[in-house]
């Protein structure tokens, strides 16, 4: 039986072919780590439940995407029902991290004028003899970018429910801030409670009443 | 529930609904290829083993049901029990006999050929049969294989990342140093030598490695060159995937038409087709299926190309419809992923016959083709365009960032130039002022010493003098310039030819 929810939040796996997107899913879903899966061809879908707080159930969603550059003729039409992005690179790929920023930009640009939550992983932390991208410079990218970040391994599952909890906490908060809007045509977020009164909202109704005065 | 037995060739079902140009009219097959006696008999007994096996799959679970231990064992026949092998003999003369006359099989028994092929080509006879139907033994390129290994990929490194990504769970591929893992590394790296757009798409080498367990590298190298050029696989794994697109509004359009239903509940869980049809068309079904079944697609899709794809998967949301409008999108996709590719582990023949049997209009398709291309290329204008403001917006942007950063820098300019001005107005005006005092000075000490200056009579003397020297227009202008200034000597000019008449 599934669990009662209060919010479901959509993400989607985004980055180079082989940087272990579907084996981050694989050991955080199911707990455990294949040496060797089959690459994705298309679109895999997977789901997980996580408790942000006691009693807040919040289901998540996952779309498991292909890497390759030539899929996003695919994949790009699963970015706009999404309320969340991993953004992966692999922490021995020199160049599954110097892509990431043209990852972000193709969301971006796609979705917009609407918003996405990204957070940036350095995957495969677990290889530390191969490392290419030192932890600092991979900060600086996810501040430039204004997201987290996290290094995880789905060998060791060291920071595997972490990473995922941060990005679940960061769209809690971005709907709390209304940074993110829950609309009845979107599918990127579901609730099942009337969701909170914004802030912003608040704040406009204030601003309003003060006039009226 | 129980299924009746295939049809014979010679009656099947599908030969008056195929409506593919390689099948006109409804004429039965036997009536116009004219078999032998023998033939036909060979072609009871296979009815007869249809009918045996159906029974064998519904009585014992098939061994051969799953992936993992599909390595052995790839035709279903295989695990029929012992009272099949005498049909099973049967099946292989009558297969070795359409080798050995294939160009006559090919010319003048196409429905049987093709009703044969639906039926499963025997596990030994899979690597020649496969070559002779898409002619790669004459392929020139498979001189090159040798030399093509020699060389160097741009691909390589992508290649040799997938490589352990394909058939992991299959013995031939397991392991680093497998065999398996060498071909299938060298035909993905000959075939993006010899196609640089493409190069190498993920997905491909799952065709490549069904081909690989059947034959040795280099044949199986040719047969993709070929399922790539004649196939429309290259058009599916270009880096544009445009064909894969076409597949999908294709497909979209046969689910519309036949599937109504259905059609109206994807759309309301805004379950796009492309979740579960992607994989289908890129690997022709070699992700879904375990390899037995999988294998039995691939068969007919080396006579009948890409749309018996269309065929399966529509037969498989027929078979599915009523379960799958119950479910939401997760559920669904739940579905696709789990239950389906293990619905006819033991039982492929009631999937095919199933899929034969769907309704498939190539004129159809191909109207959809133009139809696509059209959507296509305005969709493509408006990207340019969408493309083209946004890029625009962007300059835009980025000029009122300059303007607001720089306008105070530009205002700080404009007010220490002022300043500056306002210094050096300041400075000339002091100068100004200090003359000015000079010559007030100056007046005030002529006028002090004015007593000691000639008076008027002394200026009539002068003039007297003057005139008698006979410069009279000087005296004139002189005497007009003292009557105006009266006592201010700094105005008068300097008198023309006497400069030494010039007060100083």
């Amino acid at each position: 039986m599934e669990p009662r929810w209060q919010y479901q939040f959509r993400v989607i796996m985004l980055g180079d072919s082989t940087v272990g997107k579907s084996s981050l899913l694989q050991c955080y879903t199911e707990g455990v780590f294949l040496d060797t899966v089959n690459q994705t061809v298309g679109v895999d879908f997977y789901v997980q439940f996580v408790e942000l707080e006691p009693g807040l159930q919040v289901k998540l969603q996952f779309w498991d995407t292909a890497g390759q550059e030539r899929f996003r003729s695919v994949t790009r039409s699963y970015y706009r029902n999404s309320a969340g992005g991993m953004l992966l690179f692999d922490l021995t790929n020199r160049a599954s991290f110097e892509s990431i920023r043209q990852w972000h930009r193709e969301v971006t640009d796609t979705i917009q004028p609407f918003r996405m939550v990204f957070l940036l992983v350095g995957h495969k932390s677990d290889l530390s003899g191969q490392r290419r991208v030192g932890q600092r410079e991979a900060e600086k990218l996810a501040a430039s970018l204004g997201v987290q970040y996290v290094e995880t391994s789905a060998k060791d599952a060291s920071n595997v429910v972490q990473a995922f909890q941060m990005l679940t906490v960061a769209i809690y908060q971005a709907l709390q801030t209304g940074q993110l809007v829950a609309t009845e045509t979107w599918d990127g977020v579901k609730s099942s409670v009337p969701l909170p009164v914004l802030p912003k909202a608040q704040a406009l109704e204030k601003k309003q009443k003060k006039c009226s005065c | 529930e129980p299924r009746p037995a295939m049809a014979s060739p010679a009656a099947s079902p599908d030969s008056s609904s195929h409506e593919g140009p390689s099948a006109p009219g409804g004429s039965p097959t036997s009536d116009s290829e004219n078999l032998s006696p023998d033939e036909l008999e060979l072609l009871a007994k296979l009815e007869e083993q249809n009918r045996l096996l159906e029974a064998d799959s519904k009585s014992m679970r098939s061994v051969n049901g799953s992936r993992r231990n599909s390595g052995s064992s790839l035709v279903s026949s295989s695990s029929a029990s012992s009272n099949l092998s005498h049909l099973e003999e049967d099946t292989w003369i009558l297969w070795g006999r359409i080798v050995n006359e294939w160009d006559e099989w090919r010319k003048k028994k196409e429905k049987l050929l093709k009703e044969l092929i639906r039926k499963g080509i025997p596990h030994h006879f899979r690597a020649i049969v496969w070559q002779l139907l898409c002619s790669a033994a004459e392929l020139p390129l498979k001189a090159q294989y040798s030399e093509l290994l020699r060389m160097s990929s741009p691909c390589e490194r992508l290649i040799r990342r997938d490589i352990a990504r394909t058939y992991p769970e299959h013995d031939f591929f397991k392991g680093q140093d497998s065999l398996g893992q060498e071909v299938l590394f060298n035909v993905m790296k000959a075939y993006s030598l010899v196609d640089r757009e493409v190069g190498y798409c993920q997905g491909s080498a799952f065709i490549v490695g069904l081909l690989l367990m059947q034959m040795p590298e280099e044949e199986a190298f040719s047969v993709f060159v070929r399922l790539m050029q004649e196939y429309r696989l290259r058009e599916l794994f270009k880096p544009s995937m445009a064909e894969l697109g076409l597949c999908i509004y294709q497909f979209e359009f046969l689910l519309q038409e036949q599937l109504p239903e259905l059609n109206v509940h994807f759309r309301s869980q805004s379950f796009l087709t492309s979740m579960y049809a992607s994989s289908w068309f890129l690997t022709l079904f070699l992700t879904t299926f375990p390899l037995p079944v999988a294998t039995r697609v691939f068969d007919i899709f080396m006579y009948e190309g890409l749309e018996i794809v269309f065929r399966v998967g529509m037969a498989l949301l027929q078979f599915n419809q009523a379960e799958l409008v119950q479910l939401d999108m997760e559920g669904m996709s739940q579905y696709f992923q789990k239950v389906i590719p293990h619905q006819f582990d033991s039982c492929p023949d009631k999937l095919i016959l199933r899929a034969c049997q769907v309704k498939y209009n190539p004129r159809k398709m191909k109207r959809l083709e133009k139809e696509y291309a059209a959507l296509k290329s305005k969709e493509m204008e408006e990207q340019i365009e969408i493309k083209r403001l946004r890029s625009e917006n962007r300059l835009l942007k980025q000029r009122i960032e300059t303007l607001e950063k720089g306008n105070p820098r530009l205002t700080e300019e404009f007010v220490a130039h002022l300043e500056t001005e306002l210094e050096r107005s300041r400075l000339r005006e002091s100068e100004t002022l200090g003359a000015l005092k000079e010559m007030q000075d100056k007046v005030l000490d002529m006028e002090k010493r004015q007593p000691l200056l000639p008076d008027e009579s002394s200026v009539v003397r002068l003039q007297e003098e003057l005139q008698e020297l006979a410069l009279s227009d000087l005296g004139d202008t002189w005497q007009v310039r003292h009557g105006d200034t009266g006592d201010k000597w700094q105005g008068v000019p300097a008198a023309p030819g006497c400069p030494k008449c010039v007060p100083t």
